[in-house]
């Protein structure tokens, strides 16, 4: 039985959007999506959180992973909760790219990039690290969800 | 005019127009865009060399580079910017979006600069050398983009479709109209083509026919007064054989008049009549020339409706109607009505037989045009003439119900 089950719309009433034109992103020195890290992920997801990642930014949605052949477990940062609009439970598997950086008290963090999960892969930011869910001008390649639960 | 000549003097100009029209807008989208990037390269510079004596100000007062960052993020165009340090180590950062600080640090080279082609936008980008006091090197990497470039470029983008949109309505309507102006052009010339060959046609008819009339008309007196002559003088045992010749003359003298009278122009002397007169006058001369149709005839007009016209001819012409409606439907009733619509007078005569094809009432009014098989064709050819003569018209449709119905529209006093 799984020990945990998140219906992430349900949390994303606690989430908050953070005002337009307000610098959102900073972060520890070395938390940014860096494309000269980029890696490849794939565990069993042990817990899932929600924590503040970027000042003035909503809570993020944190898969903390158990990695084959690693002791220690893995964050896997995804996106403002929501953004993200799939189910997802503790003991599934996912798989995905991102950037390895720097977490809060120097855990293994990784910004997902894609995230493959149950054979369908959730587009969470673009090659150089910009967050669909942010949109801009253009807003075709964003995804929008606001508003389609 | 032609197609291919509508399309080389309205549609080809047109074209080329629209097609000049979309140049131009490319042209100012591209040179707008240049400009704008121009704009946008000028004002990174200057930003990044202001920035670049603010950061080398505040490092030396030993400011923190988180502090350094947050006094200078202020700066609404500036979409994220980091302070390295001289070996290219991230010290801190801020972007207005969460973790997205696009910079290759294997790669980065000083002064270089870049445009970043964002969802958000292109964002223009410099990687500048900070000398602080004591010899500290850093690095300032910025990206700049100025606020609503993009969407005044968009908005310019939308204007020029809009524009074209309106211009290709525009055409597409004035080509609609002038399509239609010129099918009715055409339809119109086709018509006068028809009434052009249809009154040749008539002129040589009426030119045969008086020709034929006046050539017969002349041995036929003489002849009709042979017969007299013979008729005072033969046996009265010859008298059936002469008096059947007389007879046979005047058919022939009657069926000559008939043709003389086609071809003589209609001139009516109209003065308001009572409608139901005339067509009472035209029911009891059908009644009289045919008795067995007497019973077969059905006559509804309203009383007081008076008509502009010639007493004569229009009962002439609704007898002719009447009569082709009584050998249509030679058992079944003929029902004639007039009433007044509006400013006009109508007249509906309706049979009940078994109706025309449309070819044939394409042709009913054709002069010497005839399904019967002693018909001359000329009746309704007349007919039609009169009630033209008049300012009218007629018109034959099949009936509701079966049949035939003829309808005359004339004017009313």
């Amino acid at each position: 039985m799984r020990r945990v089950f998140w219906l992430v719309p349900l949390l994303a009433a606690l989430a908050a959007v953070p005002a337009a034109g307000q610098p959102s992103g900073q972060a520890a020195a070395g938390h940014f999506y860096d494309v000269d890290k980029e890696v490849r992920f794939e565990g069993t997801v042990r817990e899932i959180v929600l924590e503040p990642r970027y000042k003035g930014a909503a809570p993020f949605l944190v898969l903390r992973i158990e990695e084959k052949g690693l002791a220690k477990m893995s964050d896997i940062e995804v996106s403002p909760s929501w953004f993200f609009g799939d189910d997802i439970h503790a003991g599934e598997r996912v798989k995905g790219v991102g950037s390895l950086s720097e977490g809060p008290e120097g855990a293994r963090t990784i910004i997902a990039r894609e995230l493959h999960l149950r054979g369908e892969t959730v587009t969470l930011r673009d090659k150089r690290g910009f967050p669909n869910w942010q949109g801009g001008p253009r807003g075709r390649r964003g995804i929008r969800r606001i508003g389609s639960w | 005019m032609k197609r291919r000549n509508a399309f080389l003097f309205f549609v080809l100009p047109f074209l080329a127009v629209l097609a000049f029209f979309a140049l131009a807008s490319l042209f100012q989208q591209a040179d707008l865009k240049k400009r704008t990037e121009a704009l946008v390269r000028e004002q990174l510079s200057a930003t990044a060399g202001i920035l670049q004596t603010t950061v080398a100000h505040f490092l030396d007062e030993g400011r923190s580079p988180e502090a350094i960052l947050d006094a200078i993020l202020s700066e609404k165009d500036i979409y994220f910017v980091a302070l390295l340090d001289a070996e290219k180590n991230v010290l801190a950062w801020n972007s207005r979006y969460e973790g997205y600080l696009p910079i290759s640090l294997r790669e980065a080279r000083e002064g270089q600069s870049g445009i970043i082609d964002s969802p958000a936008g292109k964002i223009f980008s410099v990687l500048s050398a900070v000398a602080a006091e004591g010899g500290r090197g850093h690095f300032l990497y910025l990206g700049y983009a100025l606020t609503g470039m993009e969407d005044m470029i968009a908005r310019s983008r939308r204007t020029s479709l809009l524009l074209a949109g309106l211009i290709l309505l525009a055409g597409g309507l004035f080509f609609r109209g002038l399509y239609r102006l010129q099918s009715n052009y055409v339809n119109k010339a086709r018509e006068a083509e028809s009434e052009r060959l249809e009154k040749e046609r008539f002129r040589e008819i009426s030119a045969f026919t008086s020709g034929v009339a006046h050539e017969i008309k002349n041995p036929l007196n003489s002849l009709a007064l042979v017969l007299e002559l013979l008729d005072r003088k033969v046996p009265a045992d010859a008298k059936g054989d002469v008096n059947l010749g007389k007879a046979q003359v005047r058919t022939v003298a009657r069926i000559v008049d008939r043709f003389s009278r086609v071809v003589k122009a209609v001139e009516p002397e109209v003065a308001p009549l009572p409608l139901d007169e005339v067509l009472r006058q035209a029911v009891e001369s059908l009644a009289a020339e045919v008795p067995a149709a007497r019973s077969r005839l059905g006559l509804e007009s309203a009383p007081g409706v008076l008509v502009f016209g010639d007493r004569d001819l229009l009962v002439q012409a609704v007898l002719n109607v009447l009569k082709n409606a009584v050998e249509a439907s030679p058992e079944a009733p003929v029902r004639a009505g007039g009433r007044r619509v509006g400013k006009k007078v109508e007249v509906r005569v309706r049979d009940s037989g078994p109706g025309l094809t449309p070819e044939v009432a394409a042709r009913v009014f054709d002069p010497f045009y005839t399904t019967k098989e002693k018909g001359m064709g000329i009746g309704l050819y007349l007919t039609k003439r009169i009630i033209e003569a008049h300012g009218g018209t007629i018109e034959v449709r099949a009936a509701d119900g079966g049949g035939t119905e003829f309808r005359i529209e004339l004017p009313g006093a």
